[in-house]
């Protein structure tokens, strides 16, 4: 598991956390980690221009520029790379989203790990502000290995994975989490929490449900995943199953945090194609930004395992 | 004084060349060096012998100086009526006095030239639409950018861009490896929503060859994958080619008529070798401008056609909806109020003009017309090469003003712009304006409205 | 009997301080350098408060309050995270207080004596 770690970052302190999570992550699964950071957006019509993403100044990134910007990551992660000495650093200029996505397939990458959000980049220009979210939406969507996001520091500080929870909502995409989850728990030896949160935020406008009524769809969520999931586990027996009635991505975070939960994996779903435009409401999105543990996106079957 | 290490008449054609152009923040020391080159006066006069005929002559000659070319030009009009800025005048004050004493060009001249050529023209042909004798100062102006170039006086960028296209065939350093190797990475992307889609590169025969600008292998894939998803839904038997699936022409910007040669020949050679029915090329104005109007003549093909039929984007989507290859929801047509760019060289310079309005029809329920639209559009602002050139990017901010004002006016949030070129100068009107719109090109919009056939859905 | 203190830290200097003031207000202490070791000195020493570090080598402070709460014997023992990790305050949600590395010494105290009492 986590044999070829991607880590995309912004090389500054706004991605501190999710480097922490990265650097650890490598050390402690021996994994081979890249670094990779898009130093640059294409600026001008054809030209070869691009907007450093620190400085805002536009220039013609050449051989030389690159080479100054690995060194540049080498010192910001100099403490890090004393621990994980084959980590490759690695710079290139494109959208952000783009050469994340086309460098994971060049390297084959089982897990991308993904930090910050727009918060800290007011001083990054119109362009970059712009894409830095929808950078993070596109990347979790397209990826064919699973996403792992730390969006807060307080999100950073485990240090490894024991207990993990799977946020489900039966979907095809949450099956292809499932199998991840339960590929983690088996290998890393974790506790596996397989959580649903029945909604019954707008379920009806207006109309309230009754408690038995609810009481009812928690018990065949419940049975649910006894059959769909629990059937599949076979003589992995570390797991416990829940259900809870809420607005669900308030209740998957209320849930991590009562678990104790180190890693919490969902399945990411989408509807339009324009990631501008998706509107950061989802769950998904939600318990990204909220959890205090980091949040594996699974969207493909592609890298999850099929022995799980 | 001798040329300069940058800044010369030589042609870009290594690698190393061009790197040094690159490394050259901004082009500060080209642009110190231009200020030094000298002109090659016998050289020109040559080619002025042997490229200038009587149509252009003619033209230089005929100006009644009547003005009337002058509300027709955008930059006449967001420069506050700046008589420095009438087509006539910009023209005449530049080729004019060229061709008329080319002996006494000096560095001065040559750079006022240059600043004219390419600063203040971008040659859209709307002012030769509306001079009474026909004169074409937009085609003088490519004509005089042929001289420039020749000369070493061509904008910095432009030189860069030319070189890419005579190294790479392409105008951004993307390699056929690289170019092969984005299309299985975008058809492996699209696969799981659409099973059995495919780019299949090289296929011989097939109906269509698609070609496209090379940003997009570049910078925005994803409009790779769009066109293949397109392809796939209406059912079309498509390849792309692994050499000469690039159809822009920087070259033709810069005025290296060479290197635009060499540009369309290699698109022209793989239409001979993979001998498709038609070529349809990808969203951008100038690239079919270049391969498909003017690309003929300058490969010498005594046909003025292309070896093979090509279709501009826009004519393959309305051919895809006038036959129902493409079927549109109609839940899901564009219900806001939407404008469309008609590009200068697709439509004015091409006349396709009726086939948006037709795509319009399926697409759109509340459509508003620019006005002045379809042939007598007014240029985004950024055509020409002007979008990419720093040393002017002031005057191509304050051209933007006319395009602006035209969108403001159909109360539209939402323009159609089917053309790389036009997308940018929209995108970039609307960071230096910020009148709160959104721009798109027809792709993507297209595939939240068409319905997928059964038989191709995702099984879910 | 003194009040007793556990010292969760991995930088040894910042024990011995922590020691060296604490006695110094009447309290005993003990102290573990690294989250596992903290959990098996917790279950032995069955301190009255216990300041957490977070990132430390082997096993990181969450972790070990998480597995502190699973120990009825000791889960309720109140908890002060010294951490010099930004947004420290957020990683250990039942902690009594979180205070950041360099900390003001009057404000630790007056937490544990909020929390504990005097020394004795």
């Amino acid at each position: 598991m986590f044999k070829k770690i991607l880590f995309a970052t912004t090389a500054s302190p706004a991605c501190d956390h999710a480097a922490r999570v990265a650097f650890d992550m490598a050390g402690r699964y021996q994994s081979d980690l890249s670094v990779l950071h898009v130093l640059g957006v294409p600026s001008r019509g054809f030209g070869q221009y691009v907007t450093d993403v620190r400085t805002g100044e536009q220039l013609v990134p050449d051989e030389d520029y690159v080479a100054w910007v690995k060194e540049e990551m080498k010192t910001t992660y100099a403490e890090q790379l004393k621990q994980c000495p084959g980590c490759t650093m690695e710079a290139v200029a494109g959208i952000p989203h783009t050469e994340i996505l086309r460098f994971a397939r060049k390297t084959d990458a089982d897990l991308l790990i993904l930090g910050g959000h727009t918060k800290d980049r007011e001083n990054e220009g119109y362009t970059y502000r712009n894409m830095a979210g929808s950078t993070l939406q596109s990347v979790a969507r397209s990826a064919r290995c699973p996403v792992l996001v730390v969006s807060r520091p307080a999100a950073s500080f485990w240090g490894g994975f024991s207990n993990i929870v799977l946020g489900t909502d039966f979907s095809k995409a949450a099956e292809h989490a499932f199998r991840f989850a339960l590929s983690a728990a088996r290998q890393l030896d974790c506790r596996l929490h397989l959580f649903h949160a029945l909604d019954i935020s707008g379920m009806h406008a207006g109309k309230v449900l009754e408690q038995d009524e609810i009481e009812d769809r928690l018990r065949d969520s419940l049975n649910t995943m006894r059959r769909k999931y629990v059937s599949q586990m076979k003589d992995f027996k570390n797991y416990e199953i829940d259900a809870w009635e809420g607005v669900p991505y308030v209740e998957i975070v209320k849930y991590a945090r009562e678990k104790f939960a180190d890693l919490i994996v969902m399945a990411h779903h989408t509807g339009s194609r324009d990631a501008e435009n998706s509107a950061l409401g989802s769950t998904m999105e939600q318990v990204v930004l909220r959890a205090t543990c980091p949040v594996i996106s699974v969207n493909h079957a592609d890298k999850v395992s099929q022995d799980a | 004084m001798p040329e300069g290490t940058l800044c010369n008449r030589k042609m870009v054609n290594e690698k190393e060349f061009l790197s040094a152009l690159l490394a050259d923040k901004q082009g500060k020391q080209y642009y110190a060096e231009l200020n030094e080159l000298d002109v090659d006066h016998k050289k020109l006069v040559d080619t002025l012998s042997k490229t200038l005929k009587s149509r252009t002559k003619t033209w230089l000659e005929i100006c009644a100086h009547c003005g009337m070319c002058a509300d027709s030009c955008f930059f006449y009009l967001a420069n506050k009526k700046d008589p420095e800025q009438v087509p006539s005048y910009k023209i005449q004050s530049t080729l004019g006095r060229l061709v008329k004493a080319p002996h006494k060009a000096d560095n001065a001249f040559m750079q006022y030239c240059m600043d004219t050529a390419w600063g203040k023209c971008t040659c859209c042909n709307r002012c030769g639409s509306y001079c009474p004798f026909g004169i074409d100062m937009g085609v003088m102006f490519s004509y005089l950018r042929g001289l420039l170039f020749s000369q070493g006086f061509v904008p910095w960028e432009l030189k860069i861009g030319s070189g890419m296209h005579r190294i790479y065939q392409a105008q951004m350093d993307v390699t056929s490896e690289d170019w092969v190797e984005t299309c299985e990475w975008m058809a492996e992307e699209s696969e799981e929503e659409y099973p059995g889609l495919e780019i299949p590169i090289d296929k011989e025969g097939a109906d269509i060859m698609y070609t496209v600008n090379a940003r997009e292998p570049k910078h925005y894939p994803q409009d790779i994958a769009e066109a293949a998803m397109l392809f796939h839904i209406a059912g079309e038997n498509w390849t792309v080619p692994s050499k000469g699936w690039e159809e822009t022409s920087l070259a033709m910007f810069a005025g290296d008529w060479e290197a635009c040669k060499m540009q369309v020949e290699s698109v022209y050679a793989a239409m001979d070798r993979l001998k498709p029915k038609r070529m349809v090329v990808t969203e951008c104005g100038h690239a079919y401008r270049a391969t498909v109007i003017e690309g003929p003549y300058w490969a010498g093909l005594a046909s003025g056609k292309t070896p093979v039929e090509s279709l501009h984007y826009v004519e393959w989507v309305a051919e895809a909806l006038r036959t129902g290859k493409l079927k549109i929801d109609p839940a899901k047509k564009i219900k806001e109020p939407v404008t469309y760019q008609d590009s200068c060289n697709y439509i004015r310079n091409a006349g396709l003009r009726d086939i948006p309005r037709e795509i319009m029809s399926y697409i759109a329920e509340d459509f508003r017309e620019m006005k002045p639209c379809k042939e007598h559009n007014f240029c985004c602002g950024g055509g020409g090469g002007m979008n990419g050139l720093g040393r002017y990017r002031e005057q191509r901010n304050i051209g933007l003003k006319v395009k602006r004002d035209q969108i403001l006016a159909t109360g539209a949030k939402l323009v159609i712009s089917p053309c790389h070129n036009c997308w940018d100068a929209i995108r970039d009107m609307e960071e230096v304006y910020r009148i709160g719109i959104r721009w798109s090109f027809l792709k993507p919009l297209l595939l939240d409205m068409v319905i997928v056939p059964e038989h191709l859905r995702a099984e879910e | 009997m003194a009040k007793k203190i556990l010292i969760v830290d991995d930088d040894p200097n910042i024990t011995s301080y922590l020691t060296e003031f604490f006695e110094d207000n009447g309290y005993a202490t003990c102290a573990a350098s690294d989250g596992r070791e903290a959990l098996d000195v917790a279950k032995k020493e069955k301190p009255d408060l216990i300041t957490l570090d977070l990132e430390m080598p082997d096993e990181w402070g969450p972790r070990f309050y998480r597995r502190m709460s699973q120990d009825p014997e000791i889960k309720n023992t109140p908890v002060i995270v010294i951490s010099g990790l930004s947004g420290n305050q957020y990683a250990i949600q039942k902690a009594v207080a979180s205070i950041s590395k360099p900390f003001d010494r009057d404000e630790l105290i007056k937490i544990v004596r909020d929390a504990i009492g005097d020394g004795k």
